[in-house]
């Protein structure tokens, strides 16, 4: 049961990731390979604030998405100006860039040695320690994102994202700014990702920078390839999916290394197939 | 100081500049960001260091074959078959990348992840200093590749196809060439150059089973700074990363170099996208 409730938690902070990735990629048509770099701003944010300001799990939330939110502003003054493959390579390179300051500015982060002893979110005296109380209070935020990313599919303004997402220069030519679109929803999903990256904090209650590298991030967006670009179904089915796998083949009970590689070998695989198969994943609604 | 600056940027350049030219010739005939690139890169220097631990001629030729073969093999049985499905450059990216996946993985379940050194540490005398003779051909072979591609390109009858088939491979479809034919000759002389750097970036550097998608990241900085539209873009980007991050390297500390890369690519896109040495501007 503690094991079933851990993979809901683990679902919980993917589903999320998963989310807020395919309001860029799905919804946007903006490969970004990002959101790893979120992610663990958000996480950081949480665990230095908690650990060392003493500061309560909910108003540490606020702060990384603040941080997430200034910093997504900024790198999304940058970005907003490329389309297609160099959206990919220009957003790896964030990656990159805050992972190496995550690992190397020692003093803030601990450097490779990471945060640890992070508590348990706890709110007027209760304390969500039981791994059941902390996987509804993911479910919570699952649903928020989930209600979020529900909002903006149906609104106008994501009309107008998919309408740069099929052709930006036509768009353009209706008079919408599609930099300012672009930059939008780059800052909303950078924030939803911190959330995410405040559970994943207090639930393992140690961080490193080790877990938010390029390798997250292709990771996630894995996940919505296979899910469904564009589907806020799709990218929970795909979160479930893909945790699950590794999951399956522990009980093959291969060593520790040989599984890792099997299961990068699998999604490598299954990037392929899908692209051959069925572009825009399994609940998809867009075809790059 | 100034002087080990400046062999250091060459040195660092060409490893670089091989790579940056290579994907930007593929890139002219293919144009999509190829990660298996960076497979081969990585491929070539385990194979040098399966088949033999010291630096001969008689061991680069074969890797470099291999190399040339295994790039022809995913063209042919990868992305052509793709392509004539009318994928987009986006789904090719994405299937590269897992490809791209697949081979790390590989590699790391047949040597380990660890990092392995290769070489023996042979130095050549050039007169006034010596130098390791890895580094040595690293540099020779670069400027060789440089120019033998720049005559291929501009003097030769296949050359000019492949000019043709970049500036426009719709027309150059149209009136007649045979543009897959093409593609597959690129992607094998792309191989052959992607397995030189390989191997001798093996020997130099040692290996590790990410090091294919580190270097090839370098050579699309490179290529893209240089400006995309041609060879020597690529070539005189690979020295001007390099010689930055060894100024980075110098000034701050060693573990900056990746952040400083990025940076100086970031802000050049910012400022210049269309590279140092071009006017014209592209959208």
């Amino acid at each position: 049961m503690e094991y079933l409730l851990n993979l809901g938690i683990i679902f919980c902070i993917y589903s999320i990731l998963a989310l807020s990735l395919n309001m860029v990629v799905g919804m946007s048509g903006l490969l970004s390979l990002a959101q790893a770099a979120f992610y663990g701003i958000g996480a950081y944010a949480t665990a230095l604030c908690m650990t060392g300001l003493g500061l309560d799990f909910f108003s540490t939330i606020l702060i990384g998405m603040v941080i997430n939110a200034v910093i997504a502003y900024m790198v999304g003054k940058i970005l907003s100006r490329f389309k297609g493959d160099y959206y990919a390579i220009v957003s790896a390179g964030l990656s990159i860039i805050v992972f190496s300051v995550l690992l190397n500015w020692k003093s803030l982060t601990n450097g490779p040695l990471g945060v640890f002893g992070i508590d348990k979110p706890s709110v007027g005296g209760f304390s969500f320690s039981s791994n059941a109380s902390f996987f509804l209070l993911c479910l919570v935020f699952v649903a928020m994102v989930y209600v979020i990313y529900y909002a903006i599919d149906k609104s106008a303004f994501s009309r107008c994202l998919k309408a740069i997402r099929e052709d930006e220069e036509l768009a353009g030519s209706f008079g919408y700014s599609t930099k300012r679109f672009k930059s939008i929803i780059f800052v909303l999903s950078a924030m939803l990702s911190g959330v995410a990256g405040a559970l994943f904090a207090t639930y393992i209650a140690f961080i490193d920078p080790s877990t938010f590298q390029l390798k997250e991030g292709i990771f996630l967006f894995t996940i919505i390839i296979v899910g469904g670009l564009s589907s806020a179904w799709g990218s929970v089915v795909g979160a479930v999916i893909l945790i699950s796998l590794p999951e399956a083949l522990r009980f093959l009970g291969l060593p520790y290394e040989t599984a890792a590689q099997l299961q990068q070998m699998i999604y490598g695989a299954m990037l392929v197939l899908m692209m051959v198969l069925r572009p825009q994943g399994l609940f998809g609604k867009y075809r790059m | 100081m100034l002087l080990q600056l400046l062999i250091n940027t060459l040195i660092v350049g060409s490893g670089y500049g091989l790579i940056a030219m290579a994907f930007r010739l593929m890139y002219s005939v293919s144009p999509f960001f190829n990660l298996t690139l960076g497979s081969v890169v990585a491929v070539s220097a385990y194979a040098a260091l399966y088949f033999t631990p010291s630096l001969r001629a008689g061991a680069i030729f074969p890797v470099v074959a291999i190399a040339a073969l295994l790039s022809w093999a995913l063209e042919a049985f990868a992305y052509k078959p793709m392509r004539d499905r009318r994928a987009s450059p986006m789904i090719l990216l994405v299937a590269s990348l897992g490809l791209y996946t697949i081979f790390e993985s590989v590699i790391s379940l047949a040597f380990g992840v660890k990092y392995h050194a290769l070489g023996d540490g042979a130095q050549i005398y050039l007169g006034f200093t010596t130098m390791p003779l890895v580094q040595f051909l690293i540099i020779i072979f670069n400027f060789a590749v440089f120019a033998g591609l720049s005559v291929f390109l501009h003097h030769s009858f296949m050359g000019k196809q492949i000019r043709a088939v970049n500036d426009e491979a719709a027309l150059a479809h149209m009136i007649g060439m045979k543009t897959d034919r093409i593609i597959m000759i690129v992607s094998v002389i792309t191989g052959a150059i992607l397995g030189l750097s390989g191997v001798l970036i093996g020997y130099d550097t040692g290996m590790e089973p990410t090091m294919g998608f580190n270097l090839l990241f370098k050579g699309i900085i490179a290529a893209i700074i240089g400006g995309m539209r041609n060879l020597r873009g690529a070539f005189f980007g690979a020295l001007f990363l390099a010689f930055s991050e060894n100024v980075a390297v110098w000034a701050f500390a060693s573990e900056w170099r990746d952040l400083v890369a990025f940076a100086i690519f970031i802000t050049f896109l910012y400022l210049r996208p269309q590279g140092i040495f071009q006017k014209k501007v592209e959208a």
